[in-house]
């Protein structure tokens, strides 16, 4: 990439070729693997995934590519990393997975609105979700050699966009452009899936890079 | 000597296994990308050796091995996944694999595996 | 007959005429400033994500991102319409606090530029549904100046009007 502006050359993201893109997939198949993984332990029950997708797309594009519905109520367990590696790391649920895992789990339903789930329940579903988020960090710290502390996952229920909106701000503000990794992890047919959703910072994808491709990645 | 086929649908993991199995004195012959390439790479090649991820498009790694040892019932193959599941290790077995490694593995685990599947 | 419907995205100053509606989905953080010039009907809707342009390391043109240019850029555009500023009323949605990370709030941020910004220009909020920690869809009718919004989980029976 020559010339354009100074940002340009900065922008991170447009030196990522297939490779890099490859790489990135094969981090997110690694750490929804053991997250895949951990839930099969919870459950007792086979976890299968979906193939990984590293996509770069505008700030409007990435919830709309994640959400076939915007305003559908989802549950979102949310980590944060910090360290050499700083990323969001999203685990999404739909009303039906959650039925599903109080089912299989606990003998029991939700109310047929997400919204009104009880604090008991939401506070069970964090730590589910925050089991696997886990799992999905120490797999890629594994993996990249780089030090990644995670944070006390939090967890939000509501409008799809509106969370993923609002945590994509925190790497908005120089970009419009951002890089996500998505997999799928699933049970009984699909009628329990989450979709885990990674997203590093530039900073993270230029450590990540190094690391992975030394000599075929140039230093910021 | 042995001769290897890599099925992974990512090209960095194929890259990666590739370079530890070169550096180990290994042949790699050929690679695929998705379940059905490496049946008929497998048909076409003849390896002594497959490492076989599970996640891939068009046909799953479970199901490949159940194809290949329809027709070669003393394949040789390794599951390297990041899928390490009890379920899916029993079912991977049972369909013929012989080894399992998961992802992410360290370099003697990847030879570890293949080597004694190999001599065996 | 219905009526267009017509979208700000994030990032996105959107304005109209009436009979249109304008329409911000799903803002959690982010905060939608409804503007509007009675007399001809005009009005304009910005779905901002951050409080101040300047913070901006790296100045890549995108003034609808930030609350203090989006306002900026809206009042123009409605002028440039025909809409006189004196007239004008606003109203703002959203800026919520979504979850617990982090210690910047962003949404209440959102919602402090966009006072600053709008009593910079001496426009008057004449109401908002700011804050707390749910997302919102605001439906902003121009025939009316009316916002209608909505939370996670209402049906068409939930709106509330502002």
């Amino acid at each position: 990439m020559t010339g354009g502006t100074p940002e340009d050359r900065h922008e991170i993201l447009t030196k990522l070729h297939a490779d890099h893109l490859d790489a990135l997939q094969e981090i997110g198949n690694i750490g929804a693997g053991h997250s895949a993984t951990a839930l099969s332990q919870l459950l007792n029950r086979r976890v299968d995934m979906s193939v990984p997708r590293a996509a770069i797309c505008s700030i409007e594009e990435f919830s709309t590519k994640i959400l076939s519905d915007p305003e559908e109520p989802l549950v979102a367990v949310i980590s944060e990393t910090s360290g050499d590696v700083a990323m969001h790391l999203v685990g999404l649920f739909d009303l039906a997975s959650i039925n599903r895992l109080m089912w299989i789990i606990r003998k029991q339903k939700v109310e047929d609105n997400l919204m009104e789930i009880s604090t008991i329940d939401r506070s069970f579903i964090c730590e589910i979700g925050s089991i696997l988020l886990l799992h999905y960090v120490s797999a890629i710290t594994e993996f990249t050699d780089l030090l990644m502390f995670p944070q006390v996952p939090s967890i939000a229920i509501d409008m799809g966009k509106a969370i993923l909106d609002s945590i994509l701000l925190l790497n908005a503000v120089d970009y419009n452009t951002v890089l996500s990794i998505e997999v799928d992890i699933f049970t009984d047919n699909v009628q329990l899936n989450s979709t885990m959703v990674m997203l590093p910072d530039r900073h993270t994808l230029n450590r990540i890079m190094s690391q992975l491709f030394s000599e075929g990645w140039a230093q910021e | 000597m042995s001769n290897v086929l890599i099925a992974d649908d990512s090209t960095f993991m194929r890259l990666m296994i590739r370079k530890i199995l070169t550096k180990h004195g290994f042949s790699v012959i050929g690679e695929a990308k998705d379940g059905e390439e490496v049946v008929q790479q497998y048909a076409k090649l003849r390896p002594n050796l497959v490492t076989m991820d599970i996640v891939m498009p068009k046909l799953n790694g479970i199901e490949a091995v159940k194809k290949i040892v329809q027709f070669d019932p003393d394949a040789k193959i390794v599951m390297v996944t990041a899928l390490g599941q009890e379920q899916l290790v029993i079912e991977a077995i049972k369909s013929g694999a012989k080894e399992f490694v998961i992802k992410p593995f360290n370099e003697a685990q990847v030879v570890n595996a293949v080597a004694s599947v190999s001599n065996a | 007959m219905s009526t267009e419907h017509i979208t700000a995205g994030i990032g996105e100053i959107r304005i109209g005429k009436s009979p249109k509606v304008l329409q911000a989905i799903a803002l959690g953080s982010c905060v939608g400033i409804a503007l509007y010039d009675p007399q001809p009907k005009l009005g304009g809707l910005s779905h901002a994500m951050l409080p101040l342009e300047k913070e901006t390391r790296k100045h890549s043109y995108s003034p609808g991102k930030f609350v203090d240019s989006a306002i900026l850029l809206m009042i123009h555009k409605l002028v440039k319409k025909g809409a006189k500023p004196n007239r004008f009323v606003s109203k703002l949605v959203g800026g919520a606090r979504m979850f617990e990370i982090k210690n910047l709030d962003i949404g209440t941020r959102n919602v402090q530029s966009a006072r600053a910004a709008l009593k910079n220009a001496a426009i008057p909020i004449v109401a908002e549904d700011v804050g707390k920690d749910f997302g919102r869809t605001v439906h902003f009718y121009l025939s009316t100046g009316k916002l209608l919004i909505r939370k996670a989980g209402g049906s068409r029976r939930h709106w509330r009007e502002l």
